[in-house]
């Protein structure tokens, strides 16, 4: 079984009068384990998608499979624990919350999982050992660097050791040296965890390090290949 | 998320804008200071009424002349067909009367009283000899008027201990010889002191025998005639007992009012409720605009939270998670002002009452519950509005706001 199945998903928007089609009729299957980048212009839809498999956002039309169940009828509290134990997002512009210190911000899914002040420290400590940061725990976001703020956002998206993680444009804020080191930060997880990794962004040299890469143009799905160069 | 948790968050977020916290929770703060004022000021009026009442003695019944249908208070002073309450009325009550054993006639006046060359304007009471038993007054030194003393119109006077102070100084009046209201009176008595009771000092008054009062005074009718019941369970027939006493005396007419000490207690107590209603109202108008002001202040703080709101989603957060979040939010700035106003005013009514000892003002206990209810009830109220706003909204919008 796969982890995720698109079937004929479709998103349309209203925009004052006029109707924009994000996702045109888009079927995708993820298997676990996977690593595959999503590139294509913006606009294109590519984050639009990654909103629908993160359950951000209901598609229009359509059926989503997570783990062989149709989402389409869970209600916000099913959505929220999918969010919270079996999906890790990472955001281009790292989304720390600013008053809280790193321990704090990587611990906080698991505010949501009812997990105990200690345990919770704990498992924050794990992963962002996993995440490469460690001395920095009682610092706030704006005392870190942009790589190190995004350690942080990734030592959250994995502190409930979720099935995938959605990267979106993760190193879109960052020079090209500390960009190859988070994305290598995300192979390390793939390789080593197991994670399954999605990973958008419009840099072709990002998108090269996977096996598998997804072209999206207006809404549509035009090239799905795998790639021979990719080292995952 | 556990309570602890939503707490310990409001309180940062709380905190994170002291000063704009403090503005806020202000509101509430006067709100909650003035209903723990005003009803603590109720309760203690209130017991000063009941403690008044009981100190005049207890399972008293007053007869006023004329007639009244309502109850409570003093009847008005009523139009000249109706018959004075006279000596004969006493008498009457007196030897008939089963369900009581005292009778007391009093009329009161105003005059000057002269010793040596010392002279003072106050209260003359003519009464007979059972005022010092029904009015719970006991004679300190000498003797109180005796029935001789009111049948043979003897000149004798009783003197309270501010009249004592004021006119005889350290020397004992027992056997002296004062002027009241132009009598020459011998002074037999002196009451033991009993203070101030609704702003009248109750020992600047002179007591002398009722047939020599109504002499002085040129009048015919009696103040009020008093009447003891037997006990507290004898009342309502003592008022049937007395009505039907009266009305033989007075030729079957009805002209009189009967009011026991509990219609008067009813009546302050009917009065005081009224007041504490409308003081709550005035109050509660002070909670309203606190009210108004968190919830202005809470949807800033959702505007300024958009993004924490799509965050926390992202990570897993349900919306009731963020609906709790910023009802708690809500009620502990709404508390926080609460517990202030309460505090503030603790020490208001703590630093009243030890500089006027004479009129206590009330602390009770469910001031306390008042005061926390009104707030979480506020800040539940006003904090409903915002916290939906920050519940419904689209997390990828959220996520996006600059």
């Amino acid at each position: 079984m796969p982890l995720i199945e698109l079937k004929n998903i479709s998103k349309v928007y209203r925009l004052g009068s006029e109707d924009v089609i994000a996702l045109n009729n888009v079927n995708l299957v993820i298997e676990r384990g996977e690593f595959i980048s999503i590139i294509g212009p913006s606009g294109s839809g590519k984050s639009t998608l990654m909103h629908i498999l993160g359950c951000l956002e209901s598609p229009s039309d359509g059926e989503y499979y997570f783990d062989g169940i149709n989402v389409r009828d869970f209600k916000d509290a099913e959505l929220a624990y999918l969010r919270n134990r079996r999906i890790g997002f990472v955001f281009q512009n790292y989304n720390l919350l600013p008053q809280y210190n790193v321990l704090s911000n990587v611990a906080l899914p698991l505010l949501y999982s009812g997990v105990d002040g200690r345990e919770r420290e704990k498992r924050a400590i794990e992963a962002l050992k996993s995440a490469n940061l460690t001395h920095r725990n009682r610092h706030r976001p704006s005392e870190l660097s942009g790589g190190e703020r995004q350690r942080v956002a990734i030592a959250r998206a994995i502190v409930n050791s979720p099935d995938i993680l959605l990267a979106d444009e993760p190193t879109g804020n960052l020079d090209q040296k500390v960009g190859k080191e988070i994305i290598s930060l995300f192979q390390n997880l793939n390789k080593e965890k197991g994670v399954t990794v999605v990973l958008v962004t419009h840099d072709l040299n990002v998108a090269n390090v996977a096996r598998r890469i997804i072209r999206i143009l207006d809404g549509r799905i035009i090239e799905d290949k795998e790639n021979s160069c990719g080292s995952i | 998320m556990g309570a602890f948790e939503f707490f310990k968050t409001a309180l940062q977020s709380a905190l994170l804008n002291k000063w704009r916290t403090f503005l806020t929770t202000l509101g509430i703060v006067i709100g909650v200071y003035s209903v723990v004022i005003l009803v603590s000021l109720g309760e203690g009026a209130k017991m000063y009424f009941v403690d008044l009442f009981t100190g005049m003695g207890s399972n008293l019944l007053i007869i006023f002349p004329g007639k009244k249908d309502t109850k409570g208070g003093t009847p008005h002073p009523v139009i000249n067909t109706v018959r004075k309450l006279s000596l004969s009325d006493i008498e009457f009550l007196k030897k008939r009367g089963r369900t009581f054993d005292s009778v007391n006639g009093i009329i009161m006046g105003g005059g000057t009283t002269k010793y040596m060359n010392r002279q003072r304007d106050l209260m003359i009471v003519g009464t007979n000899e059972t005022f010092s038993h029904i009015h719970n007054i006991p004679v300190e030194r000498g003797t109180f008027i005796s029935s001789e003393d009111v049948s043979n119109r003897k000149k004798v006077a009783v003197i309270g201990h501010t009249v004592l102070k004021e006119l005889f100084y350290s020397e004992n009046p027992l056997g002296k010889q004062i002027t009241v209201a132009g009598g020459r009176f011998t002074v037999i008595g002196i009451m033991q002191s009993k203070g101030q009771s609704l702003g009248i000092d109750m020992d600047d008054i002179v007591y002398i025998p009722l047939t020599v009062a109504m002499d002085i005074f040129n009048q015919e009718g009696l103040t009020r005639i008093t009447v003891k019941a037997n006990s507290a369970s004898n009342i309502e027939a003592s008022i049937e007992e007395i009505r039907d006493l009266m009305k033989k005396a007075h030729n079957g007419n009805e002209d009189f009012t009967i009011i026991s000490q509990k219609d008067m207690l009813t009546t302050f107590e009917k009065i005081a409720a009224t007041m504490q209603l409308v003081v709550l109202g005035i109050a509660s108008i002070s909670l309203l605009v606190g009210g108004i002001g968190i919830m202005n202040i809470m949807l800033v703080t959702v505007k300024e939270k958009t993004r924490e709101i799509g965050i926390r989603i992202a990570v897993g957060a349900r919306r009731i998670d963020i609906l709790i979040q910023f009802l708690i939010e809500s009620v502990t700035i709404s508390l926080l002002g609460g517990l202030i106003g309460l505090l503030l005013g603790l020490i208001t009514i703590i630093t009243f009452n030890s500089i006027v000892p004479d009129f206590q003002v009330r602390i009770t206990p469910w001031i306390f519950m008042l005061s926390f209810s009104f707030s979480v009830v506020v800040g539940v109220i006003f904090g409903v509005f915002p916290a939906k706003r920050a519940a419904n909204m689209n997390p990828i919008d959220a996520l996006r706001y600059e």
